[in-house]
C-alpha cells in the first residue's frame, strides 16, 4: 500500500481563474523519495503544502497511510498528520538552541528526549552542537538541524521545500548526497520540491514534472531523462534541441532533413528532440553549419550553430580539443534523437 | 555657477535663521519699552483678570499675566538676579513676607497703602493685603447641627470625627500659613501631633478647597476646614447650598486670618507702572472687584463686605501679625512633611 | 559603509562637522548635567530628609503605576494587534487604523474627558447623584493611562506580525503543536522584541508624563518634581529629578538589552501573508473587546471634547485672545521644528557617513532629552539660562530650547531613516564626477533626505504643540499657549473653555498620524 496517495486533487486560489493544481494524482510508496520538479509557479509548492495541510483543497482527496487527511469534507490539522517538514529557509526558531529546536515537538519525558536528541544529532553529524544558536551555524549545518527537527517525531512523511536552494554550488553537491543518505537510512517516505533539475535527478527515486498545475510526466529520473514524453519535459529537463517534425511513411520530415522514425508512430505531428551531447562536430559530419557563438565552460564548450533553413540555433556541447572560431563553417552529425508526438 | 548656488543656499539659510530670531524677538515676553506691566499670579485667573483688564483700559498700559500656583514664589526667587515680573499676586501673606525676607521685594512708600491696617501689610510697604481669608469650619446643615459641630480646631483631631470631614493637602498655601500660625501658639510638638491626627482622621485630603466646599455641600462629608469665602461661594450655588459656618476658637486663641494681597518685585522692568497698579488696586471700587469676585472680605475699612460674611471686626482673630509667618514658612512646611500629612495629594 | 568616499570627504569636511556636532551634543547635555550637579550640591541633610519621607512613597507609586500600565498596555496591545492582523475579525481593516487613533490624543486631554464624565462632580455625578467610583485612585488612573499608551505596543507588534516569517508557525505545526501552543511557544517569543520595544516606550512615557497624572491627581516623580518646584526649596526638585533620571536610565538600559536580542530575531523573508485564524465562537467576545477599546479611548474622549468644545465655541471662546494663544502655540512650535530640522542634518550625516565613537556618543546624548521628562528638561533649561544667558531669560527662547532638547530625536529618527536609504555609492558617484564634498551634501544628500527631514519637522511641530510641563514652567508672562490654556482652564473646572483648545490640538495632531502609521 502506498504511503501517500493523491487522487484528482484540485486547488484554486481566490481571485485566480486558473487552478494552481489540477487533477493531480500520484502515489508514493514506503521509503521512496519523490521529487516534484517544475519551473516556478507550476504548482509544486502548492502540492507540497496540500500534503502538509497548510492549504485546503477544492476537489479530490489526499490519503496518508490509507486514511483521508484532506478532501472536500475532511481536514486533518497539520499537527495530526504525522508529517515532518524542512523549510526553504529552514525556519529554525531563533530564540531556541539547536537542541531545543530539534526536540521542540517531542512530548516524551526529559530522559527520553535527551536520548532522542543524541540519536538525531548523531544522525545528522552535529554532535556537540546542541547548545549553539541557529545564527551561529553555517548554512549546511542549519539545514541538517532542520532535517533533524523534521525527523524527530518519526514522521510518516517527510516534506522538503526547495531544500538546496539556499546553499552554494559546492555545498549543494555535498548536501544532496548527505541528505539522501540520511533520509534513506531512516526509511521515511519523502516528498521534495525543487526547481533545479540536478537536485531532482540526483536525489529522487521517482519524479513528477509539473507544468501549470498539471503533471507532465511521472517516472524514475532515468526514464524521464531518456524518454521525455512532451516538448515541455524535453525542453525543461533534458534541455534538448527541438525541431518541428512531421511523420510520413515512417520517416520524420524536419527542417534539418529526413530522419528514420524510431519506434511506432503515435501522431502525425510532433517534435524531433536532439540532446545537446548528441550533436558531434566532425569532418565527416552529414550537416553543414556556421558557428554563431562559442562559450568556453571548462570541461566542455557550449557551441551555438547556425544551420540554413532553421529558424533557431542548435546548441551542442563539445569537448574542447579543437578550437572553434565564430563564423567558421563546420560539419556535424547527430548521434541519437527521439521523436516526441503531439503539439 | 556652482559656487553661486551654494552661496544662495547659504543666504537662504541665514535669512531663515534671521527670520527665526526676528520672530523670537517679537515673541519675547520682555520688551523693555514703557507701557507694560508683568504680573505673576498665584491666584485663580478668573479673580485676577477683571482687575487687569480694568487697569489696561484705564491706563493703556499693557498687562502680561502669568498664572501659576505656589510655583510663582520659586520662580521669583530664581529670577532675583534677573527679575522678569513687576507684580506678584499672592493668596497668602506668608509667601509675600518670605519673598521680602529673601530680598526679592522692593519697598513702597505710597500713601495709598495706609488705608490698610498695619497688621495686614509689610513694614516697608513692599506687600499689602487686600482681602481677608479666615480659616473656618463649614458644615452641611442636613447632616449636622451647629450645636453638634466642633467649636475648636483641637477637637477635630478626636477620633470620633474619623472619616467625617475633609482637609486640603499639606502643601496648600493657606494650610501652610495656618500651620505656621498654630505653631506659634501650640508649639512644635502639639502642632505636629495635631497634624498627624487630622491626617489620619480626615475622610478626604484634597488638592484645593473647591473640592471640599462642593463635597460638604453635596453631603459627602459633614464638615471641612476651609477659608471662609469658600463657604460664601457655596451659598451662591444653585443646589447643595444648605451649609453653615463655625468661626472656631472664639473662647481661646481666635480665628486665623490670612490675607490675599499684592507684592512689588524688586528690580522689575516696569517699577513705575507697578506702583501705579498697586495704587489702582487700593481704590475702593477695585477692592470690591478683588474681594467680591472670590467672595472674600475686603480689608479696606470703607468697603462693605458681602452680606453673608462676618465683618473682620465681628469675631476674635489670632494676635499674630501676618508678617511673622514669612520667616517660619519653610519650618512650617518641614513640620507638615514630618507629621505625615502629605504635601501633595495622592 | 563607503570607506573610500569617507576618506576622501573626511579630510576636508569632517573637522567642521565634528566640531558642529560636538557643540550640538554638548548643548543637549548641559541642562541635564546641571540638574545632576545641582542635586549633588544639595547637601546630605536635604537628601536624607527626602529619602526618609517622600522618595519611598514616590518610588512605590511611580513604579507600581509604570509597571501596571506597561503590563496592561502590553497585553491589550498584543491582543488587539493579533485580532486585527491574524484573525477573521469582521471589519479588521477599519479597526486596524481606528485602534491607533488614541496615539494622537494627548493623555492629559484624555484624562480631562474622563474627569468631565466620571470626575467627583462630573456628568455621572449630576445624573446619578454619585460618580459610582472614585476616579482619582490607582485603578482608574492606570486605566486611562493604559488607554492612551497601548498604541505604542499595538503598532509595533502589528508591524512585527506583518513582517513575521510564517514558516516558523508552519514549522511548529509540523512539529505537532496546535494553534494555541504555536502562539505561546513560537509566535509570542518571536514577538518578544517588538513587545519589549513597545513596552519600553509606554514605560518611558508613564515615567515622564506630567499632565495626565497631575490631572488624575496621582503622585508620580514627574508630578512631584513639578510641584516641588512650587515649594520654596529649590534643591528638592533637583534631587527628585536626579532619582528620576536614574530610574529612566535603568529603563533605557533595559531597552538597549532588548534591542541587542532583536538582532537574532530578525527574520529574512516572508513568502506568504500570515494565516488568518477563524475566531469561531470567540468572534463576539473579540468584537466586544475591540469596540470597548475604541469606545473608551477614541469615541468617548473625542465625543466629550467635541461636545464641550462646541459649547465653548457657542459661548464665544473663539475670541481675539484664543487666536493669540493659537498664534503663540503655532509660531513657537514652528520655530522649534525649523531649528530641529537644521540641527538634525549634520547629526544624521555624520552618523551615517562617518560612524565613529564620537558620532555614536553625540547620537546617544541627543536622545537623552527625549527619554527625560519635560519637567527635568525645563528645570535644566531654567538653571542654564539664569546662570549663563540671563539676557534671554524670560523669552520664548527658553521654550524653544526645551522643545529642541526634547524633540530633536524625533527629527533625527525621521532623518536617519531617510539617510539610511541613500547609498554611500551615490556620494562616491558624485565625487567621481568632480563635485566637492560640500557640493555633494548640498546637491545630493539634502535633496534626497528632504522628505524625511520635513516629516521629522512635522512631528516636532505637533509634539511641541502638545507639550505641557515644560511649557507651563518656561512660558514667559503673557505668552500662554493652547496646551497651557487647557491646563489652566481645566484645573479651575472650566471644561468648556479648555475644550476648544484641546479640539484644535487634536486636529493638528492627526496630521502626522499618516507618517507615524507608515513608519511602523
Amino acid at each position: 500500500m502506498s504511503v501517500i496517495k493523491m487522487d484528482n486533487v484540485t486547488k484554486r486560489y481566490n481571485g485566480s481563474p486558473k487552478p494552481a493544481v489540477k487533477y493531480f494524482s500520484v502515489m508514493v510508496e514506503k521509503g521512496e523519495i519523490l521529487a516534484l520538479l517544475g519551473p516556478s509557479g507550476c504548482g509544486k509548492t502548492t502540492t507540497l503544502r496540500l500534503i502538509a495541510g497548510f492549504e485546503t483543497l477544492d476537489e479530490g482527496a489526499i490519503y496518508i497511510n490509507g486514511k483521508v487527511v484532506s478532501s472536500k469534507d475532511v481536514y486533518i490539522p497539520v499537527e495530526k498528520r504525522g508529517i515532518g517538514m524542512v523549510f526553504q529557509d529552514y525556519a529554525l526558531f531563533p530564540h531556541l538552541t539547536v537542541g531545543e529546536n530539534i526536540i521542540f515537538g517531542l512530548k516524551q519525558g526529559k530522559q527520553k528526549r535527551k536520548e532522542r536528541l543524541q540519536q538525531l544529532l548523531e544522525l545528522v553529524n552535529l554532535e556537540g552542537y546542541e547548545n549553539r544558536f541557529p545564527h551561529q551555524l553555517s548554512g549546511g549545518q542549519q539545514q541538517r538541524v532542520a532535517l533533524a527537527r523534521a525527523l524527530a517525531r518519526d514522521p510518516v512523511v517527510l516534506l522538503m521545500d526547495e531544500p538546496f536552494s539556499n546553499l552554494d554550488a559546492e555545498l549543494r553537491y555535498e548536501m544532496r548526497e548527505e541528505i539522501k543518505q540520511i533520509v534513506k537510512s531512516t526509511g521515511v517516505t519523502t516528498v521534495l520540491v525543487t526547481h533545479d533539475q540536478q537536485d531532482a535527478l540526483s536525489v529522487a527515486d521517482k519524479m513528477v514534472i509539473m507544468n501549470q498545475g498539471v503533471i507532465e510526466q511521472y517516472g524514475t529520473p532515468y526514464e524521464i531523462y531518456h524518454n521525455p514524453i512532451s516538448k515541455f519535459v524535453a525542453g525543461f529537463l533534458v534541455k534538448s534541441n527541438l525541431l518541428p517534425a512531421k511523420v510520413q511513411n515512417n520517416i520524420l520530415e524536419t527542417p534539418l532533413g529526413k530522419f528514420p522514425l524510431p519506434g511506432e508512430c503515435k501522431a502525425q505531428h510532433g517534435w524531433l528532440s536532439i540532446g545537446r551531447d548528441q550533436i558531434i562536430i566532425e569532418e565527416q559530419g552529414k550537416f553543414n553549419a556556421q558557428v554563431a557563438a562559442c562559450n568556453f565552460a571548462g570541461q566542455y564548450t557550449e557551441v551555438r550553430l547556425k544551420v540554413d533553413g532553421l529558424s533557431g540555433e542548435l546548441i551542442c556541447y563539445q569537448s574542447a580539443s579543437v578550437p572553434l572560431y565564430v563564423n567558421q563553417w563546420v560539419r556535424f552529425s547527430v548521434k541519437s534523437y527521439q521523436y516526441i508526438a503531439g503539439g | 555657477m556652482k559656487k553661486a548656488k551654494g552661496l544662495i543656499l547659504f543666504l537662504v539659510m541665514s535669512m531663515l535663521l534671521l527670520i527665526a530670531v526676528g520672530c523670537g524677538e517679537q515673541l519675547q515676553g520682555k520688551t523693555k519699552e514703557a507701557g507694560e506691566l508683568v504680573v505673576y499670579s498665584a491666584r485663580k485667573e478668573k479673580f485676577v483678570k477683571p482687575l487687569l483688564d480694568a487697569f489696561e483700559a484705564e491706563t493703556g498700559i499693557k498687562v502680561k499675566l502669568l498664572t501659576g500656583d505656589e510655583a510663582s514664589v520659586n520662580k521669583i526667587l530664581e529670577e532675583m538676579n534677573n527679575p522678569q515680573a513687576d507684580i506678584f499676586f499672592s493668596n497668602d501673606t506668608g509667601a509675600m513676607e518670605y519673598l521680602r525676607l529673601q530680598g526679592a521685594l522692593a519697598p513702597n512708600d505710597s500713601k495709598a497703602l495706609e488705608v490698610i491696617d498695619a497688621k495686614f501689610r509689610a513694614d516697608d510697604g513692599s506687600w499689602v493685603g487686600l482681602s481677608a481669608r479666615s480659616r473656618v469650619l463649614m458644615y452641611n446643615k442636613d447632616l449636622i447641627t451647629e450645636e453638634e459641630m466642633p467649636k475648636r480646631l483641637e477637637e477635630i483631631a478626636d477620633p470620633k470625627w474619623k472619616g467625617q470631614f475633609a482637609i486640603t493637602r499639606g502643601g496648600n498655601g493657606s494650610m501652610v500659613a495656618h500651620v505656621a500660625a498654630l505653631r506659634a501658639v501650640w508649639g512644635d510638638e502639639k502642632t505636629k501631633k495635631w497634624l498627624s491626627d487630622i491626617a489620619e482622621n480626615a475622610g478626604a485630603i484634597t488638592k484645593g478647597h473647591t473640592d471640599i466646599r462642593k463635597a460638604v455641600g453635596a453631603g459627602e462629608f459633614k464638615f471641612g476646614l476651609v477659608n471662609n469665602y469658600y463657604y460664601h461661594q457655596q451659598l451662591y450655588e444653585d443646589k447643595d447650598n444648605n451649609v453653615g459656618v463655625i468661626y472656631p476658637d472664639q473662647d481661646g486663641m481666635g480665628v486665623f486670618v490670612n490675607a490675599a494681597g499684592v507684592a512689588l518685585i524688586k528690580g522689575g522692568p516696569n517699577m513705575d507702572n507697578a506702583k501705579k497698579f498697586i495704587d489702582f488696586l487700593l481704590q475702593p471700587e477695585q477692592m470690591k472687584v478683588f474681594a467680591y469676585n472670590s467672595k472674600e472680605v475686603p480689608l479696606h475699612p470703607d468697603v462693605e463686605a458681602i452680606p453673608e460674611a462676618k465683618k473682620i471686626n465681628e469675631y476674635k482673630i489670632m494676635d499674630m501679625p501676618l508678617k511673622e509667618i514669612g520667616p517660619v514658612w519653610n519650618d512650617a512646611k518641614q513640620l507638615i512633611e514630618e507629621s505625615g500629612l502629605a504635601l501633595e495629594i495622592k | 559603509m563607503g570607506l573610500p568616499a569617507s576618506d576622501m570627504i573626511g579630510k576636508k569636511a569632517a573637522p567642521m562637522l565634528y566640531l558642529g556636532t560636538s557643540v550640538i551634543g554638548a548643548a543637549m547635555f548641559i541642562p541635564i548635567l546641571y540638574v545632576i550637579v545641582r542635586a549633588a550640591q544639595s547637601g546630605i541633610e536635604r537628601w536624607m530628609r527626602l529619602l526618609d519621607t517622600r522618595v519611598p512613597e514616590l518610588l512605590w507609586s511611580t513604579l507600581t503605576m509604570t509597571l501596571t500600565v506597561t503590563l496592561m498596555a502590553g497585553i491589550i496591545g498584543v491582543v488587539l494587534a493579533w485580532l486585527v492582523n491574524r484573525t477573521d475579525l469582521p471589519g479588521r481593516r477599519f479597526w486596524s487604523w481606528v485602534l491607533a487613533l488614541p496615539l494622537v490624543i494627548p493623555p492629559y486631554v484624555g484624562a480631562i474627558s474622563y474627569i468631565i464624565i466620571f470626575g467627583p462632580r462630573g456628568l455621572l455625578h449630576d445624573w446619578l447623584g454619585n460618580p459610582l467610583f472614585d476616579l482619582f485612585t490607582f485603578g482608574p488612573t492606570a486605566f486611562v493611562l493604559t488607554g492612551f499608551t497601548y498604541p505604542y505596543v499595538y503598532l509595533i507588534v502589528s508591524a512585527a506580525l506583518k513582517r513575521m516569517n510564517t514558516n516558523f508557525e508552519e514549522a511548529a505545526r509540523c512539529c505537532g503543536l496546535n494553534a494555541g501552543k504555536t502562539f505561546l511557544k513560537v509566535i509570542l517569543p518571536a514577538l518578544r522584541p517588538a513587545i519589549g520595544a513597545g513596552s519600553i516606550l509606554v514605560a518611558l512615557y508613564i515615567l515622564s508624563d506630567f499632565g495626565a497624572v497631575a490631572m488624575m491627581r496621582y503622585p508620580t516623580f514627574t508630578a512631584a518634581i513639578y510641584f516641588q518646584m512650587g515649594s520654596f526649596d529649590r534643591s528638592g526638585a533637583a534631587i527628585l529629578s536626579f532619582i528620576l533620571i536614574a530610574i529612566t536610565l535603568v529603563f533605557l538600559w533595559l531597552e538597549s538589552k532588548s534591542r541587542e536580542k532583536m538582532k537574532f530575531y530578525q527574520t529574512e523573508r516572508n513568502y506568504r501573508t500570515g494565516k488568518i485564524y477563524g475566531l469561531g465562537r470567540w468572534k463576539w467576545p473579540a468584537l466586544v473587546l475591540v469596540n470597548l477599546a475604541v469606545f473608551s479611548f477614541v469615541v468617548l474622549p473625542l465625543g466629550v471634547i467635541a461636545y464641550w468644545g462646541w459649547i465653548g465655541i457657542a459661548k464665544g471662546v473663539l475670541d481675539v485672545q484664543f487666536f493669540r494663544y493659537m498664534w503663540n502655540s503655532f509660531s513657537i512650535s514652528a520655530l522649534a521644528a525649523v531649528i530641529c530640522m537644521l540641527l538634525s542634518l549634520p547629526l544624521i550625516y555624520l552618523k551615517s557617513r562617518y560612524p565613529s565613537r564620537l558620532s555614536l556618543i553625540v547620537d546617544k546624548i541627543s536622545y537623552a532629552g527625549y527619554a527625560l521628562p519635560g519637567v527635568i528638561v525645563a528645570l535644566g533649561v531654567v538653571f542654564v539660562y539664569i546662570k549663563y544667558i540671563p539676557f534671554l531669560y524670560g523669552t520664548a527662547a527658553m521654550l524653544i530650547t526645551a522643545y529642541i532638547l526634547r524633540f530633536l530625536p524625533q527629527a533625527m529618527q525621521a532623518g536617519d531613516s531617510a539617510m539610511s536609504l541613500i547609498s554611500p555609492r551615490l556620494d562616491e558617484a558624485a565625487l567621481s564626477l568632480g563635485k566637492r564634498p560640500w557640493q555633494v551634501i548640498i546637491q545630493v544628500i539634502i535633496p534626497l533626505v528632504k522628505p524625511g527631514v520635513l516629516a521629522g519637522g512635522a512631528l516636532v511641530f505637533v509634539s511641541s504643540i502638545k507639550e505641557l510641563p515644560a511649557t507651563l514652567l518656561l512660558r514667559p508672562a503673557g505668552l500662554d499657549t493652547l496646551a497651557v490654556r487647557i491646563w489652566i482652564e481645566a484645573s479651575e473646572g472650566f471644561y468648556e473653555l479648555a475644550a476648544p483648545s484641546a479640539l484644535l490640538i487634536l486636529l493638528v495632531s492627526i496630521l502626522p498620524l499618516r507618517w507615524v502609521l507608515s513608519k511602523y
